[in-house]
């Protein structure tokens, strides 16, 4: 049903408002098409039923003009729906049409209706990202566009995602371009309240106008901008409790003692720990000397707070809009003991403010200006200087329950020169550091219309500056600690204790230093050309993009200008055909080579606009995209490695004052034919929409990407005696598909429901890498996925001496009853280098992702969930201490030591036996460590209750929501005791839950 | 027309802003002619090849080669020196970076030679000591061709048959070189030490600015000493060719006749001593204090020792009273104090249980402050001494860091190499018409550490015998043992490692026990090394080493 709604209703019920400035000429209708999302609906077709040669495009607004008179008539057409013929009544008029029609960033300040739409770009709005709780926007995105591939990092703030963009295609760098209002920023810089939308684009036909930075796909971020012609308050408060995850439990002290003597019998060394030291282990009779300390409940707390407050203003006149945001958001971390200094904490702090200001002038009818100017400051607050977090977790992962007390008896730190360090001494005795960081965007463009030279053409300048700086305080100071240890008799009784003071206890002492720094300047020209023709549209575009970024540090400047233009053509609402090509070029490349083309064409076919498709009923949209281009990856190496350099290198020292002299040197052969990476890229899709309720979408796609940058060290011989160049001479195709399908219904006006899923594949291989010679084809890296990972295949644990006689000579290092038995792939007798086969998959990237989504809400009631997963994903199980236990003196995990080889009959043992020596037979890649990384997360689960607007409007606001939140609530994995997403030792990864209040008035 | 206008706009304002904007390069990297046109570049492209000259500290993964000795034990179990010893040596495993450590010196001094060539530094020309600049620079080409040659006998010990690269290669010519013999690699060393010896200077300390530490002629002549030594061993010499053995003792001669030398006073002295008067050549280095973190004894802060010295070892050094064994009969060693009336040389080698280190007294008993079992103490009841310095602290307040320098030729090896050649063809007491025999000399060095003459009346096999021994101590942890294991073919002899258990007995006395610490393997093979596997691949015109 199509309505009508004349502006001021439309003010009323706030839908968006953008009106063109005060009456133009008596004959000018001015008008709005917004869908029932209140978005504008770009490139709808207004036609004058009463003269049916007049029509109009609406613009990115949703804005139209058209010749015409009250009481005239119009007919609207979108995505194949026409609407009834609408009587003009004023000369301002809004028209409302009951579909979403998203219009779709496609990047250099280009939109696309799906109409239009050529070629795969994945789309979610503003309103999807606010059900997640996160400081850094980046983890929002797991498992909402098909085709990015997420992957969830630490979980110190402000640790984001990382992403790649349908998998790999090169075994170099392969991070998407990600631009922020078109112009190159960290979108971890952003607060999540900001954002409008976020569009994907991942075949060529749009990212062949990016060139060189194109290959590897790019994330498009729009902020918002002011909307309602009256003033809008949004206002959030959120708090939040955080908890690790996959903290591994490890083995308390009796049971390490015992650990050790198995280990030592193991490998034939005597016992370190008699039987009356474990009984004093155990009942904690000289918790000095023989204590037993859970290191992790001495330095943690079970849970740690964040808040956050956020708000934002948006309005304007006809002349001026804003939108103007402040947010803050603060995290206070894991650790427990931090306030034991009376000036200071040492708990682990984050807070970050950000601000938006947005502006939209009109300076004439002719002339748009917007000026943005957006920024954030973080300051933060550490224990013990920069990577303190870190460095106590790893030393909680290291030191076992046995190794010394927290304290001895008179309150010294405990300690032992073999470790070196306490963790609750390096949390509360270190000082502590402010890791601090301030950015700023600011950018402006001016919109000139020229409809006076030519009806449909406008010109564009913008310009955008940004900074970001960080630097570094620190208020740090040494501690001593204690070694206490006991002095024996003959029969090993403990007689006395010999105590040693190590290290020193000094002040507070000041440091500071500067961090790091990141400046870069854009300047873009863009013209632009739409006209409507009798039964098509043409929308041409040309432009010039220069950027230079400085990063810290020399050879780290990159500048890049980018000639680039597009024509679509669309004829009849169902034929679209999209052409694109850029010139590019960058200044890490060759003078006389640094320019590149490439070129992209793609089309789409609406078959349910057909003519003979007018009857059917079952299909809303049906249609069918294809896209090939050509698009290049510039990130490479800078330094000029097409020339031959010489640079200082190692000196030697002379006279009889052994004075240094300094030396130069060759450096690094010059890389011939040196270029960026190129990328051919296929894409066909098919876009469906059933029964006004079924969404799907899915794309085909094959890549080949070449001249990627290899090293030829494994195929040249040392006798040449300078490193090996660099050739641009890599081959990877990767191919793969992706779907996305969605099911919502309203069933009544209390009541509606939907729910999702999403799934990429994708599967590269190389096909040349410049690879050493391999002896074996088995042990090849070319022909496989990036990233594979190989390991011995284990065959089980021998048994006895027995058996290692009479099995093939494994050559890593003496080989005990235990360790681990591998195949003898080739067959030579010896286990070495040469018996790795492929084992799983890549431990880099999943080859399968995917997510579920499910929701409803029911009287104001709301349930969201969304499930993601991961599949045919490998990890590599060498976190110290949990898998490789003992080895360098750290501590074992309960889960190893129950599940270890033991000389008394171990049939279920997955481990090997017990050691303290490196073993380097059993560490290393096999598949007892190399296993499946697969998991299904909850991502994110919310219940709220929106208030009943009558409710709320009586109270003067639009919009009150409350709500419950949990984040990344559990994981369904194969990694017992680990987050499959952080196996390392560092600050965990964190489930959350949070509590809510949304208010709009 | 106007869409044109429009056109040109965009054009004029990209070109406008885009001209130069992309020639921006912010290198400081030079280029060839930047280096070679110029004196100091060109020095410092010279002092550079300098560096590549090998150092004895911790050179294989962390540790010393004497490791992969019998002189000693590494504690730290995944060195890779532990791999020349558990068999697990190979191809594929080739334990020492050396063969392209050493073409890549080679390629430097092969690209400096031909492009110094005919350079005259203009720029320099009106400077006052432009003459003396000169003079220097005539010596360039000389340094840089012992060095290159010094570098082929690095090669030449490990591999025996090597390519001989005298240009600078391509890749494509580095993947096709053919091996040259051991003789005709061997032939280009002594051609080129006996060319260079013609001109380099017997010291720098008359040569403007006094650069000390450059090569001189008597390391060339060292150079060639050693060289022919080697080749006439039993490992590249099987036919026992006199001749062989003749050439290396008047090699020797040569540079014993230069009196250029003399033996230090002390036998402490000889190592990190840049100024010394026994020193031919040595590879110095700045301030460090890494090797003390590996050697110092366990229970010193910062300590993380690494080379266990062997009981193998410690059993060579004689009675300082009679000069015997300490197995011979009426030798006078006291099993119960094992230390006691020793060569003095033990006591600057090797720290043993009641050494004075730093002001303490070790204890390296079962049980003591610097014994096992702790982790990382000592595998065999010793530590390093010599090299480590005392005088370098590892207090973490209070850390030093001192300069060390790393013997590659001294006088005491040359008259070592000049005893053992000559005995081999004229016996220990003919000197054959050279005006010294084999017992004179090997007695200078015994008179340094206050050691009785050998006595007289030996037969060859017995002097042989006994100069192996006095070889082993006096150069032990100089990096001689393991290469003299290979040439003199002793590798069997080696494989069984012992150590000593240390008790504490209830009266504070000690209880000494050997115990055999390692069972090591050795095969015929391990006289050379391995080529790497990956050359064998990228070049079928290399031949591996029997037996790999």
């Amino acid at each position: 049903m199509n309505r009508i709604i004349y502006i001021s209703q439309v003010c009323m019920l706030t839908l968006m408002g953008i009106y063109g400035s005060a009456m133009a000429q008596d004959s000018q209708i001015q008008g709005l098409v917004i869908d029932i999302d209140g978005n504008p609906v770009v490139g709808a077709k207004i036609h004058l039923v009463e003269d049916e040669t007049i029509v109009s495009l609406s613009n990115r607004y949703g804005q139209f003009e058209i010749a015409g008179e009250l009481g005239h008539h119009l007919k609207v057409e979108n995505r194949g729906q026409v609407t009834e013929p609408i009587r003009i009544s004023q000369n301002q008029m809004s028209v409302i049409l009951p579909v979403q029609t998203n219009q779709i960033s496609v990047g250099y300040g280009e939109y696309r209706s799906s109409n239009s739409l050529t070629g795969a770009v994945g789309f979610i709005t503003g309103n999807d990202i606010p059900n997640n709780s996160v400081i850094n926007p980046e983890n929002t995105l797991y498992g909402k566009i098909p085709g990015l591939i997420a992957l969830q990092n630490g979980g110190e703030p402000p640790t984001g995602a990382t992403f790649n963009i349908r998998g790999v295609e090169t075994f170099r760098n392969n991070q998407p371009l990600i631009l922020v209002d078109g112009f190159e920023r960290p979108l971890s810089s952003l607060s999540t309240d900001e954002i409008q939308n976020i569009s994907v684009l991942k075949d060529a036909a749009l990212l062949s106008m990016y060139g060189q930075r194109g290959a590897n796909g790019v994330i498009l971020v729009e902020t918002k901008r002011g909307e309602a012609d009256q003033l809008r308050v949004n206002a959030s408060f959120e708090t939040s409790i955080t908890e690790p995850v996959g903290l591994p439990k490890f083995v308390q002290a009796p049971t390490y003692a015992r650990a050790i003597n198995e280990a030592l019998l193991n490998d034939g060394l005597d016992p370190r720990y008699s039987n009356g030291d474990i009984d004093a282990f155990s009942n904690n009779s000289s918790p000095v000397l023989f204590p037993n300390v859970n290191w992790f409940d001495e330095v943690l707390r079970d849970q740690g707070t964040r808040q956050t407050f956020n708000i934002s203003f948006d309005g304007g006149s006809s002349r001026a809009r804003y939108y103007v945001l402040m947010n803050y958001s603060s995290d206070n971390g894991l650790f427990g003991p931090v306030n034991r200094n009376e000036d200071f904490s040492t708990q682990l702090k984050y807070g970050q403010f950000n601000f938006r200001s947005n502006l939209d002038i009109e300076v004439s009818e002719s002339l748009a200006l917007q000026i943005n100017a957006a920024g954030n400051i973080v300051n933060r607050n550490t224990p013990s200087g920069g990577d303190g977090p870190n460095e106590i977790f790893n030393s909680l992962y290291r030191i076992p329950s046995a190794a010394f007390p927290v304290q001895t008896m008179d309150g010294s730190w405990g300690g032992s020169p073999l470790y070196g360090t306490n963790p609750v001494a390096m949390l509360t005795s270190t000082g502590y550091g402010s890791p601090n960081e301030r950015e700023l965007f600011l950018d402006s463009r001016l919109i000139k219309n020229l409809d006076n030279v030519t009806k449909g053409l406008s010109a564009e300048l913008a310009l955008s500056y940004n900074n970001f700086a960080s630097y570094f305080e620190q208020q740090s100071k040494q501690y001593s600690y204690e070694s206490v240890i006991p002095v024996r008799d003959q029969s090993g009784t403990v007689v006395d204790v010999e105590r040693t003071v190590f290290g020193e206890d000094t002040e507070l002492g000041f440091w500071s230093s500067f961090g790091n720094q990141r400046r870069s300047t854009d300047i873009l020209g863009k013209i632009r050309y739409e006209t409507l023709l009798e039964n098509s549209e043409l929308t041409a575009v040309a432009l010039f993009h220069q950027s230079g970024m400085t990063l810290d540090g020399q050879n780290n400047t990159f500048r890049r200008n980018n000639f680039a233009g597009s024509l679509l053509y669309g004829y009849d609402q169902t034929y679209y055909v999209n052409v694109a090509v850029s010139y590019n070029g960058n200044n890490i490349l060759p003078s006389n080579d640094r320019y590149g083309l490439f070129p992209a064409v793609s089309a789409s076919w609406l078959i349910s606009n057909e003519d003979f498709m007018a009857d059917n009923s079952l299909f809303d949209l049906l249609k069918l995209r294809a896209s090939w281009g050509v698009t290049g990856n510039d990130l490479i190496p800078n330094g000029n490695l097409h020339l031959q350099n010489y640079s200082g290198s190692s000196g030697y020292f002379f006279t009889d004052n052994n004075t240094f002299s300094g030396g130069t040197s060759e450096s690094r052969l010059a890389t011939a034919d040196f270029t960026y990476e190129t990328s051919y890229t296929t894409n066909l899709g098919v876009d469906i929409g059933l029964l006004e309720n079924l969404f799907f979408t899915a794309d085909l796609f094959y890549a080949k990407r070449k001249n990627i940058l290899t090293n030829s060290g494994g195929r040249i011989s040392n006798v040449l005696g300078v490193t090996a160049p660099l050739e641009s001479n890599g081959v990877v195709e990767n191919r793969g598909v992706e779907f996305d399908l969605e099911w919502r219904d309203t069933v009544s006006r209390d009541f509606a429901y939907y729910i999702g899923g999403q799934m990429t594949f994708t599967r590269n291989k190389i096909l040349e890498m410049n690879e050493a010679f391999q002896p074996y084809d088995y042990l090849k890296e070319t022909g496989r996925s990036v990233g594979q990972r190989f390991g011995l295949e284990a065959i089980g644990f021998f048994a006895d001496q027995e058996d290692i006689t009479s099995s093939p000579d494994q050559r890593f290092s003496q080989v005990r009853p235990g360790d681990i038995k591998y195949r003898d792939q080739n067959g030579d007798g010896i286990i070495n280098e040469f018996d790795v086969v492929p084992v799983g998959y890549s431990s880099q990237y999943p080859e399968l992702y995917f997510s579920a989504s499910v929701g409803f809400n029911y009287k104001g009631i709301g349930v969201e969930s969304l499930f993601q997963g991961t599949g045919n994903y490998t990890a590599y199980l060498n976190t110290p201490s949990v898998y490789w236990p003992l080895r360098n003196n750290n501590t074992l995990s309960e889960y190893y030591y129950e599940n270890r080889w033991t000389s008394e009959g171990s049939a279920d043992a997955i481990f090997p036996r017990l050691t303290t020596l490196n073993n380097e037979n059993n560490n290393r890649p096999n598949d007892i460590w190399l296993v499946d990384r697969s998991y299904i997360k909850l991502r994110t689960l919310e219940v709220s209750y929106t208030l009943p607007v009558s409710f709320v409007q009586s109270l003067s606001m639009q919009r009150i929501k409350i709500y419950g939140r949990g984040m990344n609530l559990f994981s369904i994995d194969n990694i017992e005791i680990m987050d499959p997403e952080h196996l390392g030792t560092g600050y965990p990864t964190l489930r959350s839950y949070h509590l809510g209040l949304n208010i709009v008035f | 027309m106007k869409m044109l206008k429009a056109t040109i706009f965009v054009i004029l304002l990209a070109s406008v802003a885009g001209c130069n904007f992309l020639d921006y390069d912010e290198s400081t990297d030079l280029k060839k002619e930047d280096v070679f046109s110029n004196f100091d570049r060109s020095k410092s492209f010279l002092t550079n090849i300098y560096s590549y000259l090998p150092s004895g500290f911790n050179s294989i993964d962390g540790a010393m080669r004497a490791s992969a000795s019998d002189n000693a034990e590494e504690i730290w179990e995944l060195s890779n020196v532990q791999k020349f010893n558990d068999g697990s040596w190979s191809a594929i495993q080739t334990l020492d970076a050396s063969w392209g450590q050493m073409y890549a010196g080679i390629r430097a001094v092969n690209q400096f030679l031909v492009e110094i060539e005919g350079q005259t530094f203009p720029e320099r020309q009106y400077n006052n000591d432009y003459d003396q600049l000169m003079e220097q620079f005539e010596l360039y080409p000389y340094e840089a061709r012992f060095l290159r040659a010094y570098f082929y006998f690095e090669l030449l010990k490990r591999y025996g048959s090597v390519p001989l690269v005298t240009d600078v290669l391509t890749p494509e010519d580095a993947n096709n070189v053919q091996q040259a013999s051991f003789n005709e690699v061997l032939r280009f060393i002594i051609d080129e030490t006996d060319a260079v010896s013609q001109v380099l200077p017997v010291s720098y300390s008359s040569i403007t600015n006094n650069e000390t530490g450059r090569v001189t002629r008597g390391a060339a002549m060292a150079l060639k000493a050693r060289a022919l030594l080697y080749a006439a061993s039993a490992l590249n010499n099987p036919g026992d060719d006199m001749q062989m053995w003749e050439e290396a003792a008047l090699a020797s001669k040569a540079l014993i006749d230069s009196s250029w030398y003399t033996l230090e006073a002390n036998y402490d002295n000889i190592v990190n001593n840049y100024t010394g008067t026994e020193l031919i050549l040595g590879r110095r280095l700045g301030n460090s204090n890494s090797f003390e973190r590996s050697n110092f004894p366990i229970g010193f802060e910062g300590a993380s020792p690494g080379t266990s010295p062997t009981q193998n070892l410690v059993n060579s050094y004689e009675m300082q009273s009679s000069g015997q064994g300490i197995n011979e009969p009426g030798s006078g060693y006291n099993p119960n104090n094992p230390y006691e009336g020793r060569d003095p040389r033990l006591s600057s080698t090797v720290m043993y249980n009641g050494s004075t280190w730093k002001g303490t007294t070790l204890e390296i008993w079962n049980g003591g402050l610097h014994g096992p079992p702790q982790e990382r103490a000592t595998k065999t009841g010793y530590y390093l001494k010599k090299y480590v310095r005392e005088d370098i602290n590892l207090d973490p307040t209070n850390t030093t860091s001192k300069e060390h320098t790393w013997v590659l030729f001294r006088y005491g090896e040359v008259l070592l190499n000049y005893a053992e050649a000559i005995n081999e063809v004229f016996g220990p007491e003919n000197d054959g018409g050279m005006g010294m025999t084999a017992r004179q000399a090997v007695n200078m060095i015994r008179a340094r550490s206050d050691m009785p003459d050998f006595p007289g009346g030996l037969t060859k096999e017995e002097f042989r015998e006994k100069l192996r021994n006095e070889r082993r101590v006096e150069l032990a942890f100089e990096d001689h043992r393991f290469w003299d294991i290979r040439r003199w073919k002793i590798g069997d002899q080696t494989t069984d490692i012992y150590g000593v258990k240390i008790t504490k007995e209830v009266d504070d006395s000690f209880t000494y026990e050997q115990k055999l610490v390692e069972q090591r393997v050795f095969e015929d093979k391990m006289y050379r090394y391995p080529l790497p596997q990956s050359e064998l691949f990228n070049n079928a015109n290399l031949q591996q080493n029997s037996g790999w």
